[in-house]
């Protein structure tokens, strides 16, 4: 084969610009619990919905979230690429133009509105189209540089997926999503604290005000033991208000009570004067880990519920 | 427009890439087809 010529924007592709490239933009382990809470809402709320309707509703829910991450992949291109945690994504890599990262979020975000409008309803598209404009809007381009709280109110942009499934069904809202949504809301801060704890050091690198670069680290421990006093709490709130059964109650109270037991840990935790594990960071590993599944149990324990007879 | 000049091996790699691209988009496209066509039908049905 002879030599050729091509544009030196098309030639980034010859370095490695791929299809797995273009999945990693956006960003398929948010999606994952962004398609799950949302499959669990479509499940628990009242109604029939066809399966190929209800499979189109969780396909634009994925692609919704995965617009949201293309966009904000897009815009934090620069702190990217100088975390060691993300240095190796698509755009902060060079491996896919800036311009076409951003005509790909945005694309897939109207497509995914509009099919959604089109498959189910116009409340359910209504808050798909407010939770992408939510976590680029609010979270990526205004609260993350500039505010420790960033990840508290940011959180909610991956709450909104019982709201949508919710709403796709029933054509409204209802207590039981709202608790969803506030679960996830709550869930999210002790989660990523969690994180934040032993990656500091890429967030500070990065200027990104995390709360353990901005408050310091003593203080997040302590915050993520209250959040998930709080979390755990309203957890519970499905069963105490009667919107949901024991085999949902007595899983969530014990998975909560490890929950908390992990963040006590993370407040114990042998450290330095400054707040700096003296351990690698074991216990903040351990419940960064533990809430992940602690998410995955409580919402599969709701599904479980519906099935009990008194839903 | 500026051009870069591609070795046999690097234009071989850039024609893998673009013919993956292309495939990607024919899944795509037909899936949408496809999906459409489910979601008219099951419409349809429901009236």
């Amino acid at each position: 084969m002879s030599e050729s010529a091509v544009p030196v924007a098309e030639a980034g592709y010859v370095t490695g610009a791929s299809l797995r490239d273009w999945l990693m933009l956006l960003k398929p382990r948010v999606i994952t619990l962004v398609v799950y809470t949302g499959a669990i809402a479509l499940w628990v709320a009242p109604g029939h919905m066809h399966p190929v309707v209800a499979a189109i509703a969780l396909l634009c829910i994925a692609v919704g979230a995965g617009a949201a991450g293309a966009l904000n992949m897009w815009f934090d291109r620069d702190i990217d690429a100088v975390m060691r945690r993300t240095a190796q994504r698509p755009i902060a890599a060079g491996r896919i133009a800036p311009e076409e990262g951003l005509a790909y979020g945005i694309t897939l975000a109207v497509a995914s509105v509009l099919l959604l409008g089109l498959a189910t309803n116009a409340v359910a598209a209504s808050v798909l189209a407010i939770s992408i404009a939510f976590y680029v809007g609010i979270y990526t381009m205004w609260l993350k540089r500039r505010t420790p709280q960033n990840i508290v109110i940011g959180g909610a942009a991956g709450a909104f997926p019982p709201l949508i499934g919710w709403a796709a069904v029933t054509g409204g809202t209802a207590l039981l999503p709202i608790l969803m949504f506030a679960i996830i809301f709550l869930w999210t801060p002790p989660h990523f604290w969690a994180l934040s704890l032993y990656a500091h050091d890429d967030y500070k690198r990065a200027n990104v005000p995390m709360l353990p670069v901005a408050k310091g680290m003593r203080h997040t421990r302590w915050q993520v033991l209250i959040y998930t006093l709080v979390l755990v709490a309203v957890s519970v709130l499905p069963w105490v208000l009667g919107v949901a059964g024991p085999i949902y109650g007595v899983p969530a109270s014990l998975l909560g009570a490890w929950f908390v037991i992990d963040a006590i840990r993370v407040v114990r935790d042998a450290q330095d004067e400054t707040g700096r594990s003296l351990t690698k960071d074991a216990p903040a590993r351990a419940t960064f880990k533990f809430s992940l599944l602690y998410l995955f149990l409580l919402f599969g324990a709701l599904a479980v519920d519906r099935l009990g007879p008194w839903s | 427009m500026d051009v870069v000049k591609l070795t046999p091996e690097q234009t071989a790699a850039l024609y893998k890439q673009r013919r993956g691209r292309n495939l990607a988009m024919l899944v795509v496209l037909v899936g949408m087809v496809v999906m459409f066509f489910a979601l008219t039908i099951v419409k349809l049905s429901q009236q």
